[in-house]
């Protein structure tokens, strides 16, 4: 199933929804995120997969000796292709010899079949797996191949979520060509297509949150919208930001939150977008906090 | 947050303050209080966190990370490769210039393995141009490794006179019969 929407619109608070009604099945949940400035091969799919193996060693020795012989049989001999991507998966089965040389097309199909076996051991109706790939835009080729592989494959236990921003992806974008060549192959995939929240949306939330009358709600409502396009996580950042200014407060004995006049909320320099606004908040943080941001991102 | 305190060479606590200002601007969210683990707001904030940087800054911090993963166990196997090769134009000591060749080596065989042949190609032409002047009498084996492997792959990418100019590189340069073929 895909995920679409820009981002903020809340694609990982829907896949979330997703994590309690398998945790109560005994399945597993793992998630991976593609990043814009660490563009290395898997960077995702081994992130999804290094999480689940930790979990694993947690396990009772007796499963992860069913596990250990279980993945021997799936992986053998190739299973150092799984562990030079995947180390982690090492500390269950064990160093692996090295694998034979084959030519570039059998070298191709040898990895897809290998990977499928490796998700086959994890992915089974007694423990079905969520793997959810976040952020596909950035994913590379590889990544996207082996996706596509995964979804030809006919596998009741595995749910594959792919969550992506539909506006950052156009048609020369190699997921385009990777969908095009699924639906060539009569793979079809569900897509979720997250949308903003309309000036009604925001006007009931308002309401529910605030107990604000329909008329003072309205007034608000639309200021909101004007200013974060109905992006669910600019609509919650301002109202937060609003409350933390203490231009919207909780007035006890009413029992409600109250707010002064619009002006006045729209005179706190909301005409810029509420991004543009927190970029140029960095520009004034003092040097250490700026540096040690630097290097996290 | 561990490799940012290691960088920044601070304690976790130390870390903490730095950060507070920018939790409290909302720039990053922490999972939860004096956590550990952090993500920025939004990906326009670490957008423009890592270009305010400048260019020679970037690569030095890169390397700074690569060299700290370097001696970690536990990390990706691309990643290492990936920051060091952000910072590479500042490695002068030919040791480690070569150390990164074939680290590159590595990778890209790794990534030729596992189908990406793309990223392998990547991989090989830093290998390649990482390499000492003289490289066939300086270090015969990793040169004839990496011209053997780009070529391949070269050719794998339908990069046909790339593939042909590697190869011919290789047989004129090979040692042995065996090698030539």
């Amino acid at each position: 199933m895909l995920v679409t929407g820009a981002a903020g619109m809340g694609k990982s608070a829907v896949v979330q929804a997703l994590y309690e009604p398998l945790t109560a099945r005994r399945g597993y949940f793992i998630a991976g995120k593609f990043e814009q400035f660490r563009r290395t091969p898997f960077s995702a799919v081994v992130a999804a997969f290094k999480a689940l193996v930790t979990e694993l060693l947690g396990e009772s020795a007796e499963r992860l000796n069913r596990l250990r012989n279980d993945l021997a049989d799936a992986l053998s001999p190739n299973g150092r292709l799984i562990t030079d991507v995947i180390p982690q998966v090492e500390l269950i089965t064990g160093p692996q010899p090295p694998v034979e040389e084959l030519g570039a097309a059998e070298t191709v199909n040898r990895f897809d079949a290998v990977f499928r076996n490796f998700v086959r051991v994890f992915a089974r109706p007694q423990h079905p797996v969520v793997l959810l790939l976040d952020d596909l835009q950035w994913a590379d080729a590889a990544s996207l191949n082996l996706m596509r592989g995964l979804l030809t494959d006919e596998h009741q236990s595995l749910l594959l979520l792919g969550a992506y921003r539909d506006n950052e992806v156009d048609a020369n974008h190699p997921l385009t060509a990777m969908l095009a060549r699924l639906a060539e192959d009569g793979g079809t995939l569900p897509g979720v297509a997250l949308k903003p929240l309309s000036t009604d949306d925001v006007w009931q939330l308002i309401r529910d949150t605030t107990s604000a009358s329909m008329v003072e709600a309205a007034g608000l409502a639309d200021l909101v919208v004007r200013n974060t396009g109905g992006n669910p996580l600019f609509v919650q950042e301002l109202l937060k930001t609003r409350a933390d200014d203490g231009l919207m407060r909780f007035d006890r004995t009413a029992g409600k939150w109250t707010w002064d006049d619009l002006a006045e909320i729209r005179a706190k320099g909301f005409t810029e977008s509420v991004l543009d606004l927190m970029v140029a908040r960095l520009g004034r943080l003092d040097d250490g906090t700026r540096t040690t941001l630097q290097a996290a991102a | 947050m561990a490799v940012v305190a290691a960088l920044r060479d601070t304690s976790s606590e130390e870390l903490w303050a730095q950060l507070l200002p920018a939790v409290q601007d909302g720039l990053i969210v922490a999972a939860s209080e004096r956590s550990a683990e952090c993500s920025f707001f939004h990906d326009r904030i670490q957008q423009a966190a890592y270009e305010s940087l400048e260019p020679q800054q970037r690569s030095r911090t890169h390397l700074a990370i690569g060299r700290l993963l370097r001696e970690a166990e536990d990390t990706d196997p691309f990643e290492v490769v990936f920051q060091l090769n952000q910072g590479r134009a500042l490695i002068e000591d030919p040791a480690e210039r070569l150390q990164l060749s074939e680290r590159n080596l590595e990778a890209g065989r790794k990534a030729t393995a596992s189908a990406a042949n793309v990223a392998a190609m990547g991989y090989f032409d830093i290998g390649l141009e990482l390499l000492p002047e003289e490289p066939w009498s300086a270090c015969y084996d990793l040169t004839l490794g990496l011209h053997r492997s780009a070529g391949e792959t070269a050719w794998v990418l339908a990069d046909l006179d790339r593939s042909d100019a590697l190869v011919a590189a290789a047989v004129a340069n090979a040692e042995t019969a065996l090698e030539k073929r």
